[in-house]
């Protein structure tokens, strides 16, 4: 991988490359925010990540979770053909509304497609994650060990916009469900440490997670699995995430879990045969 | 015990002199700071390679200015090199101002002036900062605000005042599409800056940035420990601009300022 001239001098090129990064926050397509400037399309983000130094991308598409999951899903079956680097995350509703197929339907679609994580946005699609309305599909993610990526699409830190009582009783009744808090801030902290401490299988993407020495007391107090390395590409600037965990107090290898490894453990981990 | 990667110093590796224009001291009560003392952001501080902060401590800004400042005296006695203070005073205590910043900088070693309106619900063009304006002046000192109202009445600030450095905060709150609201003001007076600090790093706003205003009129602030030094730094480090811009931004425009 080539890492651009920019940042040789910044950063030594081989401890970029030996955290081989593994981006859980990034998506192609434009938004309703993004300029003209930004990396949008396969080829534009796959070069930024060449600068920054980023090895793989873990990607939606912007229509899917702005406009509709289908078309969105779709568009990003079409656009990442022959892109190793980045691998496919759907978005996913609840099913009743018929706008995307059932329970069984659905995973069937997505293990056909290589597609191995899952993405929600309860509040920008207007849904519940309660039981009567989510179930279905949840099991059918847990049976399965399918990474569920929650975003509540957060625009500052100090927003209480998470359902924390919803995502409890997820993580609860879920154990084989892995759950993936996005964009989570620091705000978040008082929210957070309850819920790692009650639920093992929840984890937060860290690409606006930026209390200082955060990375290092959850790696040491609820251990470095939580933690999941995202830059929230192409909105959102790379660096900021790159550069906290290069210089958190971490040993190398706690980093390249955090920086790639864990999210590789988590899609490793994926069971579509069942 | 794993082994710690060598210590990464992005900013002494990169030939940059980092200056922190805006730091804090203390808790916070809407989140969690894992480590507030002043020793402890010194060792994150020599880590990440920064070389100075200016510090005002959360407690000025909220319920106690007195407190607060003497816990940044005490931070900059015990590490003068490495900490700047910022006096902070009340404006809803408006008799208490100049004794206070009296206090500030010919006991306490303060070198700049932090005023935070929104949480001293107290409007910046309201008649007790008047009195910080024409204090600073006669000291010249800098200020840095959490925020300055209109652009036009910074621009008045700064015509009347052109002998103080004016820093706006968190205009790294701008996302680099729509107009940025502060750019002729800041164009139009050698003596108006703006500070980075916030939360959300948006791709390509400071390239954007540093188009409309230059990267002269930049410094880097970051809010450690309220944010992750290093991720604030990150903004710049990665950011698609000269060496020489970032060196601008990462310290030598504050150093500049801090110089007079």
């Amino acid at each position: 991988m080539a890492l651009g001239v920019v940042y040789m001098y910044v950063f030594d090129h081989v401890e970029l490359s030996n955290l081989s990064l593994f981006d859980a926050n990034c998506h192609l397509g434009h938004s309703e925010v993004t300029s003209m400037r930004a990396p949008v399309s396969p080829l534009q983000l796959l070069q930024e990540m060449d600068r920054c130094g980023i090895a793989e991308a873990l990607v939606y598409h912007a229509s899917a979770a702005l406009y509709a999951p289908v078309f969105g899903n779709n568009r990003l079956l079409e656009e990442t053909t022959g892109k190793e680097r980045l691998h496919l995350c759907w978005v996913a509703l609840p099913h009743q509304t018929r706008e995307i197929g059932a329970p069984t339907d659905f995973i069937e679609q997505l293990s056909a497609a290589g597609v191995r994580a899952v993405r929600m946005f309860p509040s920008r699609f207007s849904f519940s994650l309660s039981d009567w309305s989510i179930a279905e599909l949840l099991m059918q993610l847990d049976e399965r060990q399918i990474p569920l990526f929650l975003d509540f699409e957060r625009s500052h830190w100090a927003e209480n916009v998470v359902s924390y009582d919803e995502v409890y009783r997820i993580c609860k009744e879920y154990r084989h469900l892995p759950v993936i808090l996005v964009r989570e801030g620091i705000g978040s902290t008082r929210y957070l440490y309850p819920l790692f401490e009650k639920c093992e299988n929840l984890r937060i993407e860290i690409s606006y997670y930026q209390a200082a020495s955060g990375l290092e007391d959850i790696t040491q107090r609820f251990g470095v699995k939580r933690l999941l390395f995202g830059t929230g590409l192409p909105i959102y600037s790379a660096g900021p995430a790159i550069t906290m965990l290069l210089h958190s107090d971490l040993s190398i290898e706690e980093k390249r879990m955090i920086g790639g490894d864990n999210l590789r453990e988590l899609l490793g981990a994926v069971n579509l045969e069942k | 015990m794993k082994e710690k990667q060598e210590s990464v110093n992005c900013g002494r590796r990169a030939g940059l002199r980092v200056i922190d224009c805006h730091g804090h001291l203390g808790r916070f009560s809407q989140t969690n700071i894992a480590h507030p003392d002043a020793e402890s952001m010194l060792r994150v501080m020599d880590r990440v390679g920064v070389e100075k902060i200016c510090l005002s401590a959360f407690l000025s800004i909220g319920p106690d200015y007195e407190t607060g400042n003497d816990m940044v005296a005490e931070a900059v006695k015990m590490h003068p090199d490495r900490f700047i203070g910022y006096a902070v005073i009340n404006p809803n205590r408006a008799e208490m101002i100049e004794r206070e910043l009296d206090r500030c900088f010919d006991r306490l070693g303060m070198r700049a002036i932090k005023l935070h309106p929104a949480f001293h619900r107290y409007p910046v063009d309201g008649s007790a900062y008047w009195r910080v304006y024409d204090y600073a002046a006669r000291r010249r000192v800098p200020i840095l605000s959490h925020e300055w109202g209109r652009p036009q009445f910074l621009d008045s600030l700064a015509n009347q005042y052109p002998e103080v450095s004016f820093i706006i905060a968190h205009t790294g709150f701008w996302d680099g599409r729509s107009d940025f609201p502060y750019a002729e003001v800041v164009n139009h007076h050698e003596n108006v800056l703006i500070d980075l600090a916030y939360s959300n790093i948006y791709q390509d706003a400071l390239e954007r940035l540093v188009d409309l205003i230059g990267a002269e009129k930049i410094v880097f602030g970051s809010d450690f420990p309220l944010h992750d030094l290093a991720y604030q730094l990150g903004r710049v480090l990665f950011a698609k601009l000269s060496d020489e811009q970032k060196g601008l931004i990462a310290g030598e425009n504050m150093l500049r300022v801090l110089e007079g």
